[in-house]
């Protein structure tokens, strides 16, 4: 592999890059799909090929093949040579990139076991038992289950020095119970995150007690009551202020969005630069750390697509605004002199761009349980697990459903209801929070499918919080007849 | 990377007779992209791309596995059909898994692969880069955009004979232009990348960027709206993602009646709205190839306010005693002769929306959508646009939009800004359109 690297490398200098990079990868993708106890689909995947990034004429040019050879090689890289001096007719300035030291390293996910080694059968008669557990409830008319295994393994190297080899695994299940009834339906899933794991995720959980419990719930939910428009206080559990800290911190704060490279597209943001060290994005609580540091975590790793080795930063801090996520190229972009770390493409075949890391609200320093929480709320709405989701290309106007929203009043949870979503400006809501409960509380959650760019890529992250309240945040109403 | 149809239907042709008696369906697609970014008036990232991917997929009677590799190696090939082999034997049996299907005839469909497009390069892409950037630069405008020229081709075959080639080319062109506190945007996606008017879409941002700027603040309510072709092809393919039979069978859809039954049949939006889909349609060709290799044909899903089709997959069609109704590639709605200043002209008091931006679903039961407005707002009154405002979120169903339709105008081809992909489509005047909130986005 060194071999096939060094060659990329040293014909790209050859024909005049002043920097280049190839990234050789090999994903494998298990996927098992079941419904009311039948299994759909058994999907075994693998996609292996090689990307070349060169910086030639002081632009960028990109070019990559599927095709794991010498001679590709050498074609691939003259190719990203003449796509990088197309570009350099329409340049601004010349991309400079940070420096970062040269590493020669391996790292790979911390898994137990290996989830491609696991017998398929096991995983099938785990999808069955889950969807039977959940269509022996009365009211459940389908089950649906899937269990995803990725690896992807990489291998960087660069002309500053890098040879650098990944193997990052995951893990991700997801089983779901629709209720039906004579002019509704909803559904309700098992609240268990993807995480950078083996299959000791899927040994670590009681699947068959918790594909009751869910299955329950989704019946509950669908004889649930709408809820009423209005303002409440609001508890937001980690498997739900993942998406949340997602659209409304993750995405802001890329500093690619800030200076307009992703204006086309997924938008700009509220957050200029002239705002750093300014801004008050909400409550004092609010301390928001970026990084690819949790264990576990679904952007956690040694180094980045930039070769930028694994580090910690703050974001959000007292409720400030003080730092964006970057890369090599756009650190000095905010007088910085060193990346973030945040480079990731999503394939051999794409370009890496800025990209979120792990990004997670800390805990409360003062110990405070999620019983406590609820304890000392009046009147207010606890919502578990993602459901719709939506924000405008500034981030500033969001509406965010839940998976399942209870009632809170005098300090109990009361009933379910159903059919609401909370709407509110980035920075109000942010001032509204009031209190996070503590380390005890804080659980490792994560976002499996995000897009950006153009053309568009797809990135996992983590998003990791202890439960939070929010005060008098606007509810509407999803609820109605056609 | 991109096969010819002799190499290609001699590859998947070795596969089959090198795995003889076997139950499979093999599938080789490729392709070839390349595409450039701009941004703040200059090119950010320019790339060349290539994919390639067989397909797998080995049955035994009601067992099925599927392996997928991006190699044509001997060795890999022998690999994929060992590894969907062995899944297809650990799978337990599948009652709902219909058998393959024998060779079936297609449509003939327009022109779909333009090698114009296919050999476009790097540096005519720059070109029109550079064109819209020195444009934007004279209004101290900032643009930014994408543009994606590429070629595609895929077939399959399985062991009963089944077997088709397709091969296609792609152009898409979208730009933004904004500045002073305004913002424009238009794009087009073509087969043929002669069609793409990159000086027209970028004239037409220029002018929608320079017209949204220092927007009057209007409060959130129900509004008559203007739809720009680009929003409404936006929202019709969200109504059509929801068209599957089966959730509407089993009270899942907003199709649901109770009891098994859907809304087949039924008057559930104006009579002036016909929706079809048509894979020969010269305005929007489309693939004619279906769920399981079905051939596609002319499908009409909404007939003068009355749904007339619904997806019936094989299995359901089969259960429900129907002929299959294939997922369609493309959506074509009929429209009116008028032009989009006729429907502001007719306005006494409105909002004309240019596009919109993050669309969810809120409650598939009555298919209500949340999502927002983007580049470009205007108040209309008195049949003339007034003025800019603030963008917003909405929360409406389709279903509404349709049912309230007052007015449209000749369809276009449009891309829709939130999906994506073009239909062929009006203009729509509406009635009581729900805006929920403001969004100060620019």
């Amino acid at each position: 592999m060194k071999d096939l690297a060094e060659l990329a490398l040293d014909t790209a200098k050859s024909k005049g890059a002043s920097y280049a990079d190839i990234r050789i990868c090999r994903y494998r993708n298990q996927y098992i799909f079941g419904r009311d106890k039948r299994i759909e689909t058994t999907a075994d995947t693998e996609d292996v090929g090689f990307g070349i990034r060169v910086i030639a004429n002081g632009a960028w040019g990109f070019a990559s093949s599927c095709k794991l050879d010498k001679d590709e090689v050498q074609r691939i890289a003259v190719l990203a040579i003449e796509v990088a001096k197309a570009s350099s007719r329409l340049l601004r300035q010349p991309v400079e990139l940070a420096p970062e030291p040269a590493y020669e390293d391996h790292w790979q996910s911390p898994i137990q076991k290996n989830p491609f080694k696991i017998p398929m059968e096991k995983k099938i008669d785990l999808i069955l038992k889950v969807n039977g557990e959940m269509l022996k409830v009365n009211g459940i008319k389908v089950a649906t289950a899937f269990l995803n295994f990725n690896e992807m393994w990489k291998y960087f190297a660069s002309t500053d020095g890098s040879f650098i080899e990944q193997d990052l695994f995951f893990t991700y299940p997801n089983f779901t119970a629709v209720a039906v009834g004579p002019d509704d339906s909803q559904t309700r899933s098992i609240q268990v995150p993807p995480e950078q794991k083996g299959y000791e995720l899927i040994e670590s959980v009681d699947w068959v007690e918790l594909a009751g419990k869910t299955a329950e719930e989704a019946v509950q939910k669908l004889k649930a009551r709408q809820g009423a428009e209005g303002k409440k206080d609001l508890i937001l559990l980690p498997s739900h202020l993942c998406l949340t800290m997602h659209e409304s911190i993750g995405h802001a704060t890329e500093l690619d969005r800030a200076l307009g490279w992703e204006a086309d597209m997924a938008g700009t943001t509220f957050v200029t630069p002239d705002k750093m060290g300014k801004l008050q994005y909400g409550s004092p609580l609010m301390n928001i750390v970026g990084d690819k540091l949790i264990p576990h975590a679904l952007a956690t790793v040694g180094y980045d697509d930039d070769g930028v080795k694994a580090r910690r930063f703050d974001i959000i801090k007292e409720g400030i605004f003080v730092g964006y996520q970057t890369t090599r190229e756009l650190a000095r972009f905010v007088n910085e002199k060193e990346s973030k770390g945040c480079a990731f493409a999503d394939s051999w075949s794409s370009f890496p761009l800025q990209r979120m890391p792990n990004i997670w609200l800390k805990p409360g320093e003062k110990p405070l349980t999620l019983d406590q929480l609820i304890a000392d709320t009046k009147d207010g709405l606890l919502f578990d697990g993602m459901g719709s989701f939506s924000i405008d290309q500034q981030r500033y106007n969001f509406q965010f459903g839940g998976d399942a929203v209870w009632e809170i009043k005098n300090g109990k949870i009361g009933d379910m209801v159903k059919n609401v979503a909370y709407q509110s400006k980035t920075t109000d809501f942010w001032g509204s929070l009031d209190a996070v409960c503590s380390k005890e509380a804080w659980e490792n959650w994560g976002v499996f499918g995000c897009g950006k760019g153009e053309p568009g890529q797809s990135a996992r992250m983590g998003h990791s919080s202890a439960p939070s309240r929010f005060r008098q945040v606007n509810i509407i109403s999803a609820g109605g007849k056609l | 990377m991109i096969l010819e149809e002799k190499e290609i239907k001699g590859l998947l042709e070795n596969i089959m007779a090198e795995n003889p008696g076997k139950e499979m369906s093999v599938g080789v697609s490729g392709n070839e992209r390349g595409s450039t970014r701009f941004a703040n008036n200059a090119i950010t990232t320019n790339g060349v791309y290539n994919r390639l991917e067989l397909y797998v997929e080995v049955t035994k009677g009601k067992k099925r596995g599927i392996a997928v590799v991006n190699e044509l190696s001997k060795a890999a090939i022998l690999e994929a059909v060992h590894r969907a082999d062995a899944l297809a034997d650990v799978a337990p049996e599948n009652a709902e898994l219909m058998p393959m299907l024998g060779p079936q005839t297609y449509p003939d469909v327009p022109a779909l692969y333009f090698p114009s497009t296919a050999d476009f390069s790097p540096g005519r892409r720059a070109d029109a880069i550079i064109a819209v950037n020195e444009k934007a630069k004279k209004r101290d405008l900032s643009a930014a955009g994408f543009f994606e020229t590429g070629s595609y081709a895929s077939a399959s075959l399985n062991s009963k004979g089944l077997y088709y080639y397709v091969k296609a080319t792609r152009s898409y062109y979208s730009n933004t232009l904004r500045g002073g506190g305004g913002s424009g945007w238009a794009s087009a996606e073509e087969e043929n990348v002669d069609k793409i008017a990159t000086g027209d879409l970028s004239d037409r941002a220029l002018k929608t960027a320079l017209d949204s700027r220092a927007p009057k603040s209007l409060a959130p309510g129900k509004y008559t709206v203007i739809l720009e072709p680009a929003a409404v092809a936006d929202l019709v393919f969200f109504l059509g993602y929801n068209f599957a039979a089966r959730e509407a069978d089993e009270g899942r859809s907003f199709l649901s009646l109770g009891e098994g039954k859907n809304r087949l049949g039924e008057k559930l939006v104006s009579s002036q709205i016909t929706i079809y889909s048509d894979p020969a349609f010269p305005e929007v060709p489309a693939f004619p190839v279906g769920e399981d290799g079905l051939p596609l044909k002319k499908t009409v899903w909404i007939e003068k306010g009355v749904i007339k089709n619904l997806i019936y997959t094989r299995y359901w069609a089969e259960k429900k005693g129907r002929e299959p109704v294939p997922f369609p590639q493309n959506i074509i709605m009929e429209g009116q002769i008028n032009t989009v200043e006729d429907l502001i002209k007719s306005t006494e008091k409105g909002v004309l929306v240019s596009r919109f931006w993050y669309i969810r679903d809120l409650n598939p039961m009555i298919l209500l959508l949340t999502g927002l407005t983007r580049d470009g707002v205007f108040w209309i009154e008195n049949g003339k646009v007034t003025h800019p405002v603030n963008n917003f979120r909405f929360n409406e169903s389709p279903v509404n939009v349709l049912k309230n339709v007052e007015m449209m105008s000749r369809p276009v081809r449009a891309v829709g800004g939130e999906t994506g992909r073009s239909a062929f489509v009006p203009a729509l005047k509406v009635k009581e359109f729900n805006f929920a909130s403001v969004s100060d986005a620019v």
